[in-house]
């Protein structure tokens, strides 16, 4: 600002020499870009009120990506504006990441306090995904536990084996190597005092879900058996009584003509939902799925169908959730009807079955089924509360995070096995949860309001080829579909997993393409590891790094980007083409690793080991961090 | 117990000292001011009446929590506050501009001694962040042509600059 203007108003409007001095300390010299009076009277003839950098900026910061970008094009002085400015350069590279910043508190000490360390970290992550350069790979023994695991917020967690007791009462939490702490991990056995047989946390809400059973499970049941199950709620920080359930143990029970069972289970906000099925094929008695409001306590409620073949279930939100199904070849979604409010009557039942869309339709004249579909996602990457860290503790802690993965961008992975005699094709289907729940909200609109509205008369969704019109977008925009050639694994989870909107898969061929026609089943068990990512933004904008490391990579990892149309070919197995076109970028390592699975979480990636191929029992882990 | 504070336009506030400690501006000087008034060199009357009006309103809040400015923020405004701000633009801007001369920031963070460079980032918490969210608000889903248009500025870049920095940005529109 020229001094002889801010003299000028100092005479104009100063009435006493001690507003002189005030102002010169002040209002002029910490601020210089302040317009004085005089300036904003001047050009308010001519243009309006000129707002400082500092203030822009802030306007600025309520932007999204796209907004913000836009602003770019207003001109050279908004465009330096936010090209200069270190916050608004984190904002676009956080958005693009499809990152959420954790929040810091003011005090305290944290390793990247300063927004350039913290882009500067941004970039580094991104760049290590995008050619799986990894800072670190330890291999951590895990003996020979109990066949129960759980993989969370950097903590893996496991069972204890002890001779002659069926069920574990003892869990072992494992730290794992991350960013900021690659050697000293720790590692604490808890006592739960109760025979376990399912572990669940959300870090996110401290919570700490065990479940028991009530009865004698010695892997045979008689018919007619009464099966009954205990739900501990726990705090994860010290494994006392959780402060926010009403009630610490939720139980569920029925007479069963099971001879065998498995259970699922998954916590999404304040929902806990457990999947109990039969073990055998053709059991003539329902699936249950039971969903609880942990905090209250309550039975949000059930859902069971005779002999579905329900093979497992996700939440794509608190109140919506997916449930696959082989023997009706569909992919459920099912919606909690909301409570109504205190005095008016409740019109339905609590869960609506929304809709079922058809899987591809199998080939009549060859005999190939649908035996077991499943379907994947990671509902809870929030990070931890400050109070999680806050309260004293016991079992071992992720460390606190910086970046959490934005929801929004989150995939669900349905995986559908189709057999004939011993022959196993393996379909994955991939797409955006916000897909799905584009598709929930639009029927939800149509089924009107559920206080006055009965809900139950709304008919199934009719569907087409595959899957259905999602409206804005046809449907094979929006997933994409692949053959998976690596059957042979004990668990179906462990080969191809997801965490947020990436995939990690194990492949047997770094060359193959996933569209390829299906390969013989085999035994070999050196592994590729594939890395696909489905952020929308990471696919499209060109890379940004220079590669300074280019040559390196180049000789590691094999990379591309996947935006054409994916036609798994119609034949002996499906009656017409499958066609998808959700845009990917797929990394995958040259080096083959002697593993029997993956699993993956923010910023590693975790390879299983297990004692011989096909084998459930895990021996170690191999953890790369990214 | 009341402070007097005259605006440029040589117009005299008597206002309540409750209210204006939500200015830290006004709570420096009143330590060395004694009973003088206060001058506002900067502010109109009309200005000052509004952000007084905004302080009257809000005098009894809790000071909003600390943000380090790089946190996905809400866009959300009360109904008052809605309200409060529903003026015309140039008022609007003048509310923020003023905001931000008053250092309208909570005065938590002068006790709780956060260097002054951490307080700028957190400063218009008050009536200035609803100016500037409203700003915002009106930015959102425009092209660049009503951008220009909504700040009064004219477009100084030439076609083929203008055709790059949109090619640069193609990866953030729609999919």
């Amino acid at each position: 600002m020229p001094a002889a203007l801010v003299a000028s108003s100092f005479t104009l409007h100063s009435k006493t020499d001690y507003s002189v001095t005030m102002l010169s300390r002040r209002g002029f010299q910490d601020k210089p870009q302040w317009p004085t009076r005089t300036t904003s009277l001047l050009r308010r003839r001519v243009v309006q009120v000129q707002l400082p950098d500092e203030l822009l900026i802030h306007i600025l910061c309520f932007l999204n990506l796209r907004d913000l970008l836009r602003c770019r094009l207003a001109n050279r002085r908004v465009y330096t504006v936010i090209n200069n400015s270190l916050t608004l350069q984190f904002r676009i590279e956080l958005s693009h990441a499809a990152l959420l910043q954790f929040s810091q508190p003011v005090t305290g000490k944290t390793s990247h306090s300063t927004t350039l360390q913290r882009l500067d970290l941004l970039r580094k992550l991104q760049f290590s995904w995008r050619n799986l350069a990894w800072r670190s790979r330890k291999t951590i023994p895990l003996g020979q536990p109990y066949p129960l695991y759980e993989l969370s917020s950097g903590i893996f967690i496991t069972a204890a084996r002890r001779a002659g007791v069926a069920k574990p009462h003892k869990l072992i939490f494992q730290e794992l190597p991350s960013l900021d702490n690659h050697s000293n991990i720790s590692r604490a056995t808890i006592d739960c005092g109760i025979p376990t047989s399912q572990v669940c946390i959300d870090v996110s809400q401290d919570l700490l879900v065990l479940l028991e059973e009530g009865h004698q499970n010695t892997g045979l049941l008689r018919q007619g058996h009464k099966l009954s199950f205990r739900v501990h709620l726990r705090s994860l920080a010290n494994n006392t009584l959780h402060p926010a359930a009403r009630r610490q143990v939720l139980e569920y029970e029925w007479t069963s003509s099971w001879t065998s069972y498995t259970f699922v289970m998954q916590i999404m906000g304040h929902s806990l939902g457990i999947l109990f099925s039969s073990g055998v094929l053709g059991d003539s008695d329902f699936e249950r799925f039971v969903v609880w409001d942990w905090r209250t306590g309550a039975m949000r409620g059930m859902v069971f169908m005779p002999g579905s073949r329900y093979d497992s279930f996700t939440f794509i939100s608190p109140d919506t959730f997916v449930i696959p199904c082989a023997r009706t070849e569909t992919i459920n979604v099912f919606l909690f009807r909301p409570t109504p409010p205190p005095g008016i009557p409740d019109r339905g039942p609590s869960i609506h079955h929304l809709c079922a869309l058809k899987l591809p339709a199998l080939n009549p004249t060859t005999g190939y089924k649908y035996i077991n579909v499943t379907c994947q996602s990671q509902p809870t990457p929030d990070p931890p509360a400050h109070a999680y860290y806050a309260a004293p503790h016991t079992i071992p802690r992720p460390k606190s995070k910086l970046f959490a993965q934005d929801q929004a961008n989150g995939i669900v992975q349905f995986t559908a096995s189709v057999s004939r005699h011993a022959r196993t094709v393996d379909l994955l289907i991939i797409t955006h949860r916000k897909a799905l729940m584009s598709f929930v909200t639009s029927s939800q609109d149509a089924l009107g309001d559920p206080l006055t509205e009965p809900w139950e008369s709304y008919p199934m969704m009719p569907a087409k080829t595959w899957g259905p019109d999602i409206g804005f977008k046809e449907w094979r925009a929006v997933s994409r579909c692949m053959l998976s050639q690596f059957t042979y694994l004990a668990n179906s989870n462990w080969r191809s997993q997801v965490f947020g909107y990436r995939v990690a898969q194990l492949v047997r061929n770094p060359a193959e393409t996933t569209n390829a026609t299906v390969a013989p089943v085999s035994l070999a068990r050196a592994g590729h590891i594939r890395v696909l990512d489905f952020n929308p933004l990471f696919v499209k904008r060109p890379p940004l790094f220079p590669e300074d490391y280019h040559h390196i990579i180049q000789s590691t990892v094999t990379r591309r980007m996947v935006t054409d149309v994916g036609i798994i070919p119609k034949g002996e197995i499906w009656v017409e083409n499958i066609e998808s076109s959700l845009p990917y970028y797929e990394v995958t390592t040259r080096e083959a690793f002697p593993l029997a699975g993956i699993m993956m979480d923010e910023e590693r990636l975790i390879g299983l080991r297990t004692a011989s191929p096909g084998s459930p029992d895990l021996v170690a882990l191999d953890v790369f961090v990214i | 117990m009341s402070i007097t504070i005259v605006t440029s336009d040589n117009e005299q506030f008597c206002v309540e000292k409750l209210v204006a400690q939500r200015i830290a501006l006004i709570e420096d000087m009143v330590e060395n001011a004694g009973d003088r008034p206060i001058p506002l060199p900067n502010v109109t009357a009309s200005v000052l009446r509004k952000i007084l009006e905004y302080c009257e309103h809000h005098k009894n809040d809790p000071l909003p929590p600390y943000d380090d400015g790089s946190r996905s923020r809400t866009t959300h405004i009360s109904e008052w506050d809605q309200k409060f701000i529903t003026v015309d633009q140039e008022m609007l801007f003048e509310i923020i501009l003023a905001a931000n001369y008053l250092e309208m920031k909570p005065l938590l963070y002068v006790r709780l001694n956060v260097p002054r460079v951490q307080c700028l980032t957190a400063c218009n918490a008050v009536a200035g962040d609803i100016g500037c969210k409203t700003v915002a608000n009106m930015i959102k889903g425009k092209s660049p042509e009503e951008i220009r248009k909504l700040f009064n500025i004219v477009n100084n870049f030439t076609p083929e600059e203008e055709a790059q920095i949109r090619k640069e940005a193609e990866w953030a529109e729609d999919r």
